[in-house]
């Protein structure tokens, strides 16, 4: 894989990375920024997140939201001797990101060009809650009641 | 002996000012250079060129028998390691520790695709080789001097390279942190594991094996060759527009005496009558 450059412009394979993944700590956009002038086109681009100000090789879209469910909602905290602040939210999602990422390239669902099988997000799951109101609970209730009734007459 | 480095008429051109003039240069196997001259003598710019991170405007380098062209660029980028703070403080701001050795292996600023599980253990076992364990995840921006030197040494190392070129290494470090990274250096020279090519401004971080010297003075190869021969009282002098003494250690290292003048401490703080933008010391 190290030949990877050799046989394809760098460039193209950043383009497509750039369109397609975002940011794994902020999920914000990717741009191709030049970052050093040389003869050689392909090596004065780098990706980069112009809001993190970062060089970022980015993540897939889906594994970066996934990532931002697990930490926001199982309060992951790899970095617990760092103050609690955005940052260090950043840097969990990204950690997270890299070990979906990880995980999903040794299942063989993701390489280079992206995920290599349909995905079905499972949106619902994560990131809404249901509000119960009194008059909900206490349906419920009587439910519960209704249920238990009816089994202890059997 | 095998040429390893060979730079002919090799020129770096910044608007009209030569930051590298008709450099003519060969490093051999074998031999380990000390580069030396003063700040903005294109010390710099030449390593920069050799790491294959600049390209010159004219003339020719070959790096281990190659070209830096679109086909072998990063593949010879990891076989000449380059360890300059000067250089990737410029790029270097958010990225943590490890994302920026790891970057060694891929021969640009980036990590990619093409890491593997074995290169992250051998990365994060460099960085706590060199005490950075527990900032494995810090941004380089976040880090004092000698730390970042420390992240650029394991990024130079991973790749186990062939050229070892070092930006005044020993800048920023602690006591220990530069004599580990000395003895690294000295062990990689004597074992012939990678060539040398060293710059510094500190006499003390001369060692014995370095047995070339290159002197740099605006962008030209001053004076070149054995270091006993080159780094001389005489040579130094007429480099630095100063006295200078040389005197080379029983255990074979180098000691200068420079005489500089204190024309700043007098206009500064000594006494002074300034008229129309004269000076008087």
């Amino acid at each position: 894989m190290y030949s990877l450059y050799c046989s394809e412009s760098r460039i193209e394979l950043l383009k497509r990375r750039k369109k397609r993944c975002v940011c794994k700590y902020c999920g914000g956009p990717l741009t191709l920024r030049r970052i050093i002038f040389h003869d050689v086109e392909d090596v004065r681009v780098e990706i980069f997140c112009d809001s993190c100000d970062r060089i970022e090789f980015g993540v897939e879209p889906e594994i970066y939201s996934s990532a931002r469910n697990f930490v926001e909602n199982l309060e992951f905290d790899y970095y617990e001797s760092l103050d609690q602040n955005e940052k260090k939210k950043q840097m969990n999602i990204a950690k997270v990101s890299e070990i979906l990422s990880w995980g999903c390239k040794n299942l063989g669902i993701l390489n280079q060009e992206g995920f290599q099988i349909p995905l079905e997000m499972r949106q619902s799951d994560w990131g809404e809650c249901l509000v119960l109101s009194s008059e909900d609970i206490d349906s419920q209730e009587k439910q519960v009641k209704y249920d238990a009734d009816s089994i202890k007459s059997k | 002996m095998q040429t390893v480095l060979k730079a002919n008429n090799l020129c770096y051109k910044s608007g009209r000012r030569y930051l590298l003039n008709h450099i003519n240069w060969e490093v051999k196997k074998g031999e380990h250079w000390l580069i030396f001259g003063m700040n903005g003598s294109g010390k710099t710019t030449l390593l920069s060129t050799i790491a294959g991170f600049k390209s010159a405007t004219s003339g020719q380098l070959e790096v281990l028998g190659q070209h830096y062209d679109s086909a072998c660029i990063y593949a010879l980028r990891k076989k000449v390691g380059w360890i300059s703070s000067s250089f990737f403080d410029r790029f270097y701001r958010e990225e943590s520790a490890l994302h920026i050795v790891l970057s060694g292996l891929t021969g640009t600023f980036n990590v990619d695709d093409t890491i593997r599980d074995g290169d992250v253990r051998y990365a994060k076992a460099l960085l706590r080789e060199l005490r950075m364990g527990e900032k494995l995840h810090q941004p380089f921006g976040l880090m004092s001097k000698g730390e970042r030197q420390n992240v650029l040494i394991a990024r130079a190392l991973i790749t186990q390279p062939e050229i070892l070129l070092l930006d005044e290494p020993g800048t920023g470090l602690d006591v220990y942190a530069r004599a580990h990274m000395l003895n690294t250096v000295r062990m990689l020279a004597e074992n012939g594991s990678a060539t040398i090519l060293y710059v510094t401004h500190y006499p003390e971080e001369i060692q014995p094996f370095m047995n070339k010297t290159l002197l740099l003075k605006n962008g030209r190869a001053f004076a070149q060759g054995d270091t006993t021969a080159v780094l001389t009282g005489e040579n130094l002098s007429a480099l630095l527009n100063e006295p200078v003494e040389v005197h080379r250690k029983e255990d074979g290292t180098f000691g200068m005496t420079a005489q500089a003048s204190s024309h700043l401490w007098q206009m500064c703080y000594g006494k002074q009558v300034i008229e129309n933008g004269q000076c008087e010391l």
